[in-house]
């Protein structure tokens, strides 16, 4: 009875006049002028504000009508995406539809983006059908999703096909936040295969070797020098994690590789220092973990990396980039351009710190859970260390029983090496070649 | 009386708080350059192992009352190791341009000089002693090497009236490039062997040059 009362109440309610009035939103007075609109993009672009320039071009799609703003919009999007745009911006090729025109790299891009969104998206007719149109033997971004698709397949021969097929490409030097994500890809994918000293090349030979670094490419260098069995090297490349360069989170596997390697060398001294300095930065937040404290009291979990919170720190970055942006670049566009630059960017600024909140139970968990997991795995070292130092394949093993330190010679008198100790001087040309001066310390 | 007390407590626990300070302070000393004490040093390799060198560049010579000398000049090093360098023949030709000195006496002394001895060219071979090697941050972006060394040899100093035997002494420094470029600042003293022992020419010449090594 009681549910047929609530179903005629609804039908009731769905024939009154309000019921059908659309949700809108009534743009500011200073945000209804598309031409306005049009010569803040221009300036935003012409003064390399592209965090700004993204979100108002994103406002053009949603405020105007006229296909030729959506166009103007969507190149926009898709170049500021080429400069290596952090967060995912998937949603905003839902928004609008064009028939794009102009330079076929944009067509190719317009086509790709919109197929990947209507795809995660579970439309796969609409999908394919974007996919139709988008140069399949020589757009470089569709080779690339071929090959991250190979890869999450574990087919790496393929991937590994494409990758380089891309790599061979003329590709031109705006693209190069493109060629790093697909040489990082390339060297993950050699790394996977066990190719460490493929994989290795790569990150030494080009990815250490650009300025501003991503220092997660120090960590993935320090895995394949640790597989390489080249302890020295490897303890060196994560030493420039210990360097300012490095910015929060930061990611625990830092203290994994380390101990690994002690694990090897049976360094007992220097895992007993390890362990100490990581009980120094998180001792408080472990106890309160297992304490059932709210994870909340913890600030320090935010600054540790988990692969879950991607969304978080790109959000985080966006929205820092964006106030950079407003703080010290606003008042270089022109006087009439401010008032609606300003709107976008408080607005935008209000909608991320909304949406950041969302996300930060789930990094609160994912953080507090990849502490614990390195706090434990961490915990029994020192005694795994120890018993290394006596157990006989170590004690027999002969390669790894001999002395690093002779790895490093002199080249002699044609020019001349030097070998100095560091103290705490962070030179860039000198990122890849330091080393820990650590022997082997196995009963031989 | 308790006044005293608190007195007395206060400086014992201001000399264990400056204790407990120093004893930190000693252990952030010693864990610099460390990763859980295992000591972390760079390997540099000098990027300039070429040998031989030559060198093209200008140089001024502003030290003199009556004119000031332009000249143009070039070198040739040999380096035996990273320590000792033959600056095989180092040579500079000289133009002079007259100060205001000249007409200032004219006008309103109504005098001028009988004879200015000007100096026409510079020539030595000297020895050089590398004294350090290093690198700096250029405007804040370029990282690049340098060598700097003393020179001292002997040479010839020509001028318009006479020659003179000279002993040279100088600094220079090369800022490199690249592996075979590099651009050299110099500062070399000709002093004169056989002048008068009153007045001795003394040729201080500063030079800007390029060095290409091969």
């Amino acid at each position: 009875m009681k549910k047929k009362i609530l179903l005629l109440t609804f039908i009731i309610y769905s024939t009154l006049p309000w019921a059908g009035v659309k949700w809108e939103g009534t743009l500011p007075k200073i945000a209804q002028d598309q031409k306005s609109w049009e010569i803040l993009l221009d300036e935003l672009l012409e003064k390399e504000m592209y965090y700004g320039a993204l979100v108002t071009a994103y406002r053009g799609l949603l405020y105007y009508n006229d296909l030729t703003i959506k166009q103007k919009a969507y190149k926009t999007i898709i170049t500021i995406i080429d400069r290596g745009y952090p967060e995912n911006i998937l949603n905003m090729f839902v928004t609008g539809d064009i028939e794009p025109a102009d330079n076929a790299d944009f067509v190719n891009s317009y086509n790709f983006y919109k197929a990947i969104a209507n795809e995660a998206k579970g439309m796969q007719r609409w999908a394919d059908d974007f996919f139709a149109n988008i140069d399949k033997e020589n757009f470089y971004k569709y080779l690339f999703y071929q090959a991250v698709q190979a890869y999450a397949n574990n087919d790496y021969p393929k991937a590994i096909t494409l990758l380089e097929k891309i790599l061979k490409l003329p590709l031109e030097e705006k693209h190069l936040p493109f060629i790093k994500k697909v040489a990082r890809t390339l060297a993950r994918v050699y790394f996977k295969q066990e190719n460490y000293l493929k994989s290795l090349d790569i990150y030494e030979s080009f990815l250490t070797k650009l300025n501003p670094i991503t220092p997660s490419d120090w960590l993935e260098m320090g895995w394949n020098l640790y597989y390489l069995k080249r302890y020295q090297e490897s303890l060196g490349i994560l030493y420039n994690l210990e360097s300012l360069v490095v910015t929060p989170p930061y990611n625990l596997e830092n203290y994994i590789i380390r101990a690994l390697v002690y694990l090897d060398l049976c360094a007992t001294d220097n895992v007993e220092k390890l362990i100490t300095k990581f009980q120094k930065t998180y001792d408080v937040a472990i106890q309160g973990i297992i304490n059932g404290k709210p994870l909340r009291n913890y600030k320090d979990l935010l600054l540790i990396f988990s692969n879950q919170n991607k969304n978080f720190y790109d959000t985080q970055n966006v929205m820092t980039n964006l106030m950079t942006e407003y703080n010290t670049h606003l008042k270089k566009l022109s006087a009439d351009a401010q008032p609606l630059a300003a709107f976008i960017y408080k607005s935008e600024y209000l909608m991320l710190t909304k949406k950041i909140n969302f996300y930060l139970e789930n990094v609160y968990n994912a953080s507090a859970t990849q502490l614990i997991m390195t706090a434990e795995s961490l915990k029994f070292l020192k005694f795994s260390v120890m018993r290394e130092k006596f157990n006989p394949d170590t004690v027999f093993n002969s390669i790894i029983s001999q002395e690093f330190k002779n790895s490093f010679e002199d080249t002699g008198d044609k020019g001349f090496t030097l070998i100095w100790e560091q103290r705490g001087d962070y030179w860039r040309d000198e990122r890849n070649k330091f080393f820990g001066d650590i022997s082997n310390q196995c009963v031989k | 009386m308790a006044y005293k007390i608190c007195i007395i407590l206060s400086v014992i626990f201001l000399h264990f708080a400056n204790f407990i300070n120093i004893c930190h302070g000693e252990d952030n000393e010693k864990e610099r350059g460390t990763l859980d004490g295992v000591f972390i040093k760079a390997i540099e390799t000098y990027p300039n192992p070429r040998t031989q060198e030559f060198n093209f560049g200008v140089g001024l010579y502003p030290y003199n009352a009556y004119y000031s000398g332009f000249g143009l000049g070039g070198s040739f090093t040999y380096y035996f190791n990273k320590t000792w360098a033959w600056d095989v023949v180092n040579g500079m030709s000289f133009f002079s341009f007259d100060k205001d000195l000249i007409s200032v006496l004219a006008e309103d002394f109504g005098v001028e000089p009988e004879k200015i001895e000007r100096i026409e060219f510079l020539v030595g071979s000297n020895l050089k002693y590398v004294h350090s090697y290093g690198k700096l941050i250029f405007l804040k972006k370029f990282i690049r090497y340098y060598r700097s060394s003393f020179i001292f040899g002997l040479g010839l100093a020509s001028t318009n009236e006479r020659s003179y035997f000279t002993g040279n002494f100088g600094l220079d420094f090369s800022f490199f490039v690249n592996d075979s470029f590099s651009v050299k600042f110099e500062a070399c003293d000709s002093m004169a062997l056989n002048g008068s022992s009153i007045a001795s020419p003394n040729y201080i010449v500063v030079k800007i040059a390029t060095g290409i090594s091969y």
